[in-house]
């Protein structure tokens, strides 16, 4: 299925809300979306949610022969999955340009970087080593997915344990978990990627995008850093031309951004660990929250409300006055209701009536709608749906006006 | 200008790689020289008036050293006087190619600026870059690059060449001597070897390993023998063999020199074979250390001169090894030599166990790995590498860091500490415990009895608990309780185990492996005071001179009422205030205590020391913050009287009703050869120390006391503990020598201890199934599967001694890290040809002095070359203690 | 065998070149006469052909269409004899799709696609030697068959790599450079405007570092435009010799 185009007047007022420095979701230009972090039963599975994206990883190893390059060296394989499930715009088994920049940056954050040490990956020098797969498999897309994927890589690694091996000559003992507690992996840093979104030719910059305002961004920087300030990796994609002083405030910004997230992935790790010790229940049943007659609720969103009552104030003056208003409908007769007189109905002139009205119409609509957005004080999410208007009897009559449901 | 530099290289996997590179020659590459007007440097590094009186050269000249002048005579370059040197790259990267040492000083040399030495980069001149001819090799080809300024060079051909297209050289030895000013230089020469003597770089070659099935077949016939390979500790040239022989003897077959010990390594199963009794030698009394800072392959210098021992039994037989029957390495831990290459992937890791030879690994991240304790495996070792090739497992974090030293050396000692995996875990028993109603039935009910507990301070798995009661019949009750831990650890399951493979629990200075979980040691089978604890008990009726009438064992029940410390007991005890139950009943012991003591005196039990410190933790850093001599209490000896009374009865009741499988302990007499050092030294005083037997030697240590020299005997006594052999396990159906020879005892084995060691656990099922509270398995009578749980246990026992020793000695060494140089008095326990081995009371520790090569002051002593005798002496050492 | 030295003392990397001088750059444009543009470029030992078809009506998929824009389809593939050893798969791995997604994104920043609506342009690089610095050879490449083709582009493009051995930033690195170990750091400029058309780095760089090795990137970035500008001068003075006999 082909994601649904965004619309023109969606685009214009994403682009006009970014000139505005505000966001569909009332979030700052730097701020990050709500991250969570849950490990699952077993060693190396972590899910991280960045706001509504969900992206699972799960780490696992086995034996292999090592590469004849690198005798000495474990092997690290990173695979990232698009499953149809996370977006109606991913289709099964077909490789996406969206697919292989992801797989590519991750690779690259993670891989050249030497975050893990291979060399304690070996076993047998040039015979047998550890290879550990990570694979990654986006569960729900509503943007970013490539930090979303980095955080829950580089936890599932410092979460994954693997079974200890015991050399003795040249016998190798592998123990199961239960026989011996399995062993973690050396990890020297943990680097994070953040993008940055570009808008109007690199003058805007946004992080974080969510997929609306991925949908309309010129290009996207992805900078990897570690908390210790280094740079693992960049990578500009998408026609934007780029100034050297923008990249080096983005790196300025992601070093912050990092050690935030970084110091978050620790405390997770450390919960984790001390409910295992302790004996508690963990897994992902235990830390997906009980949602029961709440499953419509929507978590509120804060949005700078100062200045719409003016604003709004100042939009009903502005708007044209409403046409004439019919107080009541008048019952005819049983079953039916008239409101208002039928117009005469003449052919060939309603027709270019209707369409100067329709015409009319969608200014107005244009108008009320963005009135709308402003006015109505309630259901202000990042819902996809329409905003509810209640249906005023003493609105204006007018054709075509449709009741939003 | 550019041009390309072809080569062809061949790949790991035996493929073949064609390896292209760019090559640009440049026109601004300046001679260096302020003489010169036509470069353009702005910072010519070369003198203008480069004076060395030379009558050779009586002109101002700038030499050119060669490759193997550089290589072979580094020391002379070195040498202030030489100065205004142009260094050739094509030279310096011969060099680094070569040696990385050499190449190491010469670029210390160039960054000297008083020096004056200049690096030409020929290989980029346009004019000095010479293209490698067809068939050339490389050595040639450089050769060539070289001869364009004097020529310093050893080699004739270089010389015949250079001389020919008529430039200037001369052999270095001519240049030096032609110095007028300066002789001395002339005795740094390096005594050039012939100009045959090319460094290709002398392979080292070592003898072939025999296939399997030729050395079976020899042992079988017997031109081979099998054995253990035991690397020796001092020299790292020597090592023993030991042979398994039938019954306890195995022969000890010497190993000198590094090709006879063909790529062995300790522990290993190898194959021998002797040499004719001609070549037998005799084992090195020389200390040496593989001390190299460098990787090469080169002819190892022989160390030892072998030295002509007119006294033949000092000989022992002396063979090679031919072939490896099973290697046995396993990680090593250690520190890693950083090559002095800076862009280097292969360096040199020292284990920390000196009995291992280096290893050579190769690793991207050696900068991280300096200072650092790393392990390393061992994968194999090459007939043409100097060292065996292994690679890098894990690093456990800082050298000196307290806790990577404890892992360490818990992992060198191969003491298991990991945590509990949960399925031995989960075969405790579910808190909350109580004692139930089947415990009520089937054991004895004593808790109205008043027990209590001496321990040392700060102990929580408390073992044992005493009583001692009037009997209505003016006889006296004495018990002993033991923890019933083999209630809690049923055979078989993964706890027991678990519980087998430690075999006892290790105590470090500040830290405990236990051999049980924690649950167990600490809170359910340890006797702690108030609580209701099921144990163990052996209860005597004795008469007031300690003579056992009556002995009877049986599970029980008890409720300690104190758990006092050495310290406070003997309080209690001369404390003629208090008069409660405990006290008298503390009294009562003492007294049994003493007359027993003497009863064994009398037998021939023995009384040595051991220089033993106890450590003051400092509770926050837990650093040590103070040393002390354990001091022994009357309390002391009073507990260890009855442990020693229980352990022999029980050992009795087994034996009585298991003769072919109980497990016993044993301490063979020691062969009179090994009272050799204890009777010299003796004799050096005139002393004589008779050890016929073992009263004889308890008489005699007793009576060889000096009154000028008060440490005298205590020092007797510690070298008397070294000619001990070690005491251990043994399951009775395979061996008949019971005895006991420092207890003086004709049976004992150890019961008293369940929670530290394992062969309680084996003791205590052993006597339930005697006194019919508990049922047997079949391992238990196995007599074939309990001699190799007594292997592993005794094995296990002495590595958890050394560990403990050397935890005690780190952080003696951690103490005084912080407190700089002592004068501390010392004496001198052993002489070797070119060391000493002092020992120092005070602070228990012992350590070796080297004649040479340090500049410590020099003690007067007496060597007599054949007869090596000991002065024991006292002199003020100055000791800079250092890690 | 030690590592190999990249920087030595003196200043000279492994071939003899100092910190911040390219390698030498030799191009040619028109190499093919069926192609709408082509160029052959050689940057030390590395050696790239860039051809280009277009602006021509979109073929394939009718949907791609852009209706103001012209489609940029690129395709790059290394030759199996390229490398020192075989190369397998010369097209669809991984690193092959990620290379012509970026190419692809450099050039739809460059080109002036707003002029030829509904239409597309299609460039095809081949590497016939690989030396390191893939990328740049290619991009540079195709600007010279871009400009050979005649489609209009803000600037040239340029790209350069730059890594970085001890606090020295060096430009231009070659394949032994690369898999030193270092940093590399690959640059696509439009030197005018100083606009970076596409950065990307690996491997771990401390954070201030990155300002010297950026301005390195770019000032070698910059030496190249003048070069390729030099090429393509001289190009158009032959082919208006040749078409004025």
């Amino acid at each position: 299925m082909k994601e649904t185009p965004l619309s023109a007047c969606e685009r214009t007022f994403l682009l006009k809300a970014v000139e505005e420095k505000k966001r569909l979701d009332g979030r700052q230009t730097y701020d990050y979306r709500n991250i969570r972090i849950t490990f699952g039963t077993d060693y190396g599975c972590c899910t991280v949610s960045l706001g509504k994206t969900r992206v699972l990883a799960q780490v696992s190893c086995e034996l292999v022969p090592p590469k004849d390059s690198r005798p000495t060296e474990g092997i690290v394989f990173f695979n990232l999955e698009l499953s149809p499930m996370a977006s109606p715009a991913f289709q099964p088994n077909r490789q996406s340009e969206l697919l292989v920049t992801l797989n590519r940056q991750l690779e690259r954050c993670l891989r050249n970087s030497k975050c893990i040490d291979t060399e304690s990956l070996c076993v047998v020098s040039g015979e047998k080593v550890w290879q550990i797969r990570v694979d990654v498999h986006v569960l729900n897309h509503d943007g970013n997915l490539m930090d979303a994927a980095s955080i829950a890589a580089i936890s599932a690694l410092s979460h994954f344990r693997r079974p200890d091996v015991a050399i003795q000559g040249r016998d190798i003992t592998i123990f199961s978990p239960e026989e011996r507690d399995p062993v973690a992996l050396s990890i020297y840093h943990m680097p994070i990627c953040v993008s940055f979104a570009f808008f109007q030719q690199g003058t805007y910059l946004l992080v974080d995008p969510c997929e609306k305002e991925e949908q309309v961004t010129d290009g996207l920087l992805v900078i990897a850093m570690n908390k210790h300030r280094e740079i693992c990796s960049i990578q500009s994609s998408g026609g934007i031309m780029l100034l050297k002083d923008q990249v080096l405030r983005c790196s300025k910004i992601a070093s912050v951004k990092v050690s935030e997230i970084t110091d978050l992935i620790n405390k997770a790790l450390e919960n984790d660990k001390r409910v295992r010790k302790e004996g508690g229940r963990f897994g992902f049943a235990e830390s997906m929250p009980k949602e029961r007659i709440t499953a419509l609720k929507r978590d509120e969103a804060p949005v700078e409300m100062t200045g719409v009552q003016e604003m709004a104030e100042e939009f009903l003056s502005k708007g044209e006055a409403a046409p004439e208003v019919v107080s009541s409908p008048v019952i005819v007769a049983t079953g039916t209701g008239q409101l208002g007189e039928g117009v005469q109905s003449t052919w060939g002139l309603e027709e270019e009536d209707e369409e100067d009205e329709c015409q009319g119409e969608m200014d107005k609509e244009e108008k009320k709608k963005k009135k709308a957005e402003k006015d109505e004080v309630m259901v202000i999410s990042d819902s996809e749906e329409e905003e509810v208007v209640v249906l005023n009897p003493e609105a204006p009559k007018s054709k075509g006006k449709r009741p939003k449901h | 200008m550019l041009k390309s530099k072809t080569f062809v290289k061949k790949t790991r996997s035996g493929g073949v790689l064609k390896i292209v590179r760019e090559h640009y020659l440049r026109d601004d590459i300046w001679c260096g020289s302020e003489v010169c007007v036509e470069c353009g440097d702005g910072a010519p590094v070369l003198l203008r008036d480069p004076r060395i009186e030379s009558d050779l050269c009586t002109y101002p000249h700038y030499l050119l050293p060669d490759t193997n002048v550089v290589l072979h005579q580094i020391d002379i370059l070195e040498d202030p006087l030489i100065r205004n040197v142009i260094i050739l790259q094509t030279v310096l990267q011969e060099v680094r190619h070569r040696s990385a040492p050499v190449y190491k000083r010469i670029k210390d040399a160039i960054h000297d600026k008083e020096k004056h030495f200049y690096t030409f980069t020929n290989e980029h001149h346009r004019e000095t870059f010479i293209e490698r001819e067809q068939g050339e090799s490389a050595n040639d080809r450089n050769d060539r690059a070289i001869l364009k300024v004097v020529l310093l060079t050893n080699d004739q051909a270089n010389k015949e060449k250079a001389e020919q297209s008529g430039l200037l050289a001369y052999r270095c030895e001519e240049y030096i001597k032609s110095l007028i000013g300066n002789p001395e230089l002339v005795d740094r020469l390096a005594l050039a070897s012939d100009d045959q003597n090319d460094i290709t770089g002398s392979k080292l070659l070592f003898p072939e390993h025999l296939p399997l099935s030729r050395i079976q077949a020899g042992i079988k016939s017997g031109t081979f023998l099998q054995g253990t390979f035991r690397a020796s500790r001092d020299n790292y040239l020597e090592a023993t063999v030991f042979i398994h022989g039938d019954g306890e003897d195995s022969t000890e077959v010497l190993l000198q020199g590094l090709q006879n010990l063909n790529r062995a390594v300790h522990q290993d199963l190898v194959a021998i074979e002797l040499f004719p009794k001609e070549r037998w030698v005799a084992p090195s009394s020389v200390v040496l250390q593989d001390d190299r800072p460098n990787d090469e392959d080169a002819e190892e210098e022989d160390a030892e001169k072998k030295s002509t021992v007119s006294d033949t039994s000092v000989l022992k037989p002396t063979g090679r090894v031919v072939g490896i029957i099973k290697r046995n390495w396993r990680p090593f831990c250690g520190m890693l030599n950083q090559s002095q290459i800076k862009e280097a992937t292969r360096h040199l890791f020292t284990p920390a166990d000196r009995r291992i030879p280096r290893i050579r690994i190769e690793t991207r991240q050696a900068s991280t790995l300096v200072g650092q304790r790393i392990i390393v495996a061992i994968d194999g070792w090459p007939r043409n590498s100097r060292y065996p090739n292994g690679h890098f497992v894990r690093n456990l974090g800082g050298a000196g860091d307290k806790d990577t030293e404890t892992e360490v050396l818990l992992l060198e000692h191969d003491v298991p500490h990991q945590p509990f995996s949960q399925t031995v875990l989960s075969f405790l028993p579910k808190m909350p415990w109580g004692i139930t109603e089947e415990d009520l039935k089937v054991r004895t009910d004593l808790r109205h009895l008043c027990v209590c507990s001496v321990d040392p301070p700060g102990c929580t798995d408390i073992d044992d608990a005493l009583h001692c009661r009037d009997l209505e019949n003016g006889n006296l009750e004495v018990g002993v309780h033991i923890a019933d831990v083999s209630h809690f650890i049923r055979p078989g399951n993964a706890l027991d185990q678990e519980a087998a493979n430690r075999g006892t629990t290790v105590y470090l200075c500040g830290k405990r492996i236990d051999m049980v979980p924690e649950l167990l040691s600490s809170n359910l089978c340890s006797l702690r005071s108030n609580v209701e604890r099921l144990a163990f008990s052996c209860i005597w009726e004795m008469n007031h001179n300690a003579e056992i009438l009556n002995t009877r064992f049986c599970k029980s029940i008890i409720n300690s009422k104190a758990s006092l410390t050495y310290a406070e007991a003997q309080m209690r005890i001369d404390d003629a205030g208090m008069n409660d139950d405990i006290t008298t009943s503390l009294r009562g012991l003492n007294k049994l205590a003493k007359i027993l003591k003497a009863q064994r005196i009398e037998k021939g039990a023995l009384t040595l020391s051991s220089p033993e410190v106890r450590f003051h933790m400092d509770s926050e850093t837990h650093d040590p913050i103070d040393l002390q001599t354990k001091e022994l209490k009357e309390t002391n000896s009073m507990v260890e009287e009855f442990m020693l009374l229980a352990n022999i009865s029980v050992a009795q009741k087994i034996y009585d009703e298991f003769s072919e499988c109980a497990l016993l302990r044993k301490h063979p007499s020691p062969p009179p050869s090994n009272y050799d050092i204890l009777i010299k030294a003796a004799k050096s005083r005139d002393l004589d120390i008779h050890t016929d037997s073992a009263k004889a030697l308890a008489d005699s240590l007793n009576e060889a006391t000096l009154e000028d020299f008060p440490y005298f005997n205590t020092l007797l006594r510690i070298l008397a503990t070294r000619c001990m052999m070690q005491a251990v396990y043994f399951c009775s159906g395979m061996d008949s020598d019971f005895h006991h020879y420092g207890l003086a005892s004709p049976i004992y084995t150890h019961f008293t201890s369940p929670i530290r060691r394992y062969s309680d656990i084996i003791v205590h099922r052993l006597l339930a199934v005697a006194i019919s509270a508990d049922s047997t398995y079949p391992d238990l009578m196995d007599k074939h599967k309990q001699a190799s749980l007594c292997n592993n246990l005794n094995y296990r026992h002495k590595m958890a001694q050394y560990a403990q020793r050397a935890s005690v000695a780190f952080h003696t060494q951690l103490f005084f890290k912080n407190r700089g140089i002592l004068n501390e008095e010392g004496f001198i326990l052993f002489v070797r040809k070119n060391a000493i081995i002092i020992l120092i009371p005070k602070f228990g520790l012992e350590g070796t002095v080297f004649f040479e090569n340090k500049d410590k002051p020099r003690p007067r002593l007496n060597f007599d070359t054949e007869v090596i005798t000991e002065q024991q002496s006292w002199h003020c050492f100055k000791l800079n203690i250092f890690n | 065998m030690a590592g190999l030295e990249l920087l030595s003392d003196q200043g000279y990397r492994l071939d003899g070149r100092r910190a911040a001088e390219l390698r030498k750059l030799q191009a040619r444009m028109g190499v093919f006469a069926q192609a709408d543009g082509s160029a052959y470029l050689e940057q030390g030992n590395t050696k790239a052909l860039a051809v280009v078809y277009g602006p021509h009506e979109v073929r394939g998929s009718r949907s791609r269409t852009l209706h103001d824009r012209a489609v940029i389809n690129c395709q790059y593939s290394m030759a199996t004899f390229s490398t020192a050893e075989r190369k397998r798969r010369p097209h669809g791995d991984r690193k092959s799709s990620e290379m012509s997604l970026h190419l692809k994104q450099t050039f739809e920043a460059a080109v002036l696609t707003q002029l030829y609506p509904r239409s597309q342009i299609d460039i095809y690089v081949k590497i016939l030697q690989s030396d390191g610095g893939n990328y740049s050879a290619c991009v540079n490449a195709a600007t010279l068959a871009l400009v050979d083709a005649g489609i209009p582009m803000r600037d040239y493009v340029c790209a350069c790599t730059a890594g970085f051995v001890e606090d020295t930033p060096l430009a231009d690195l070659c394949h032994a450079e690369e898999s030193g170990g270092g940093t590399t750091l690959a640059l696509a400029l439009l030197p005018r405007s100083e606009s970076i058309a596409l950065v990307q780095m690996d491997a771990r760089l401390h954070q201030d570092h990155l300002d010297p090795l950026m301005e390195a990137a770019m000032t070698a970035c910059k030496g190249l435009s003048k070069v390729l500008d030099s090429v393509v001068r001289q190009h158009l003075q032959e082919v208006s010799v040749q078409t004025r006999e």
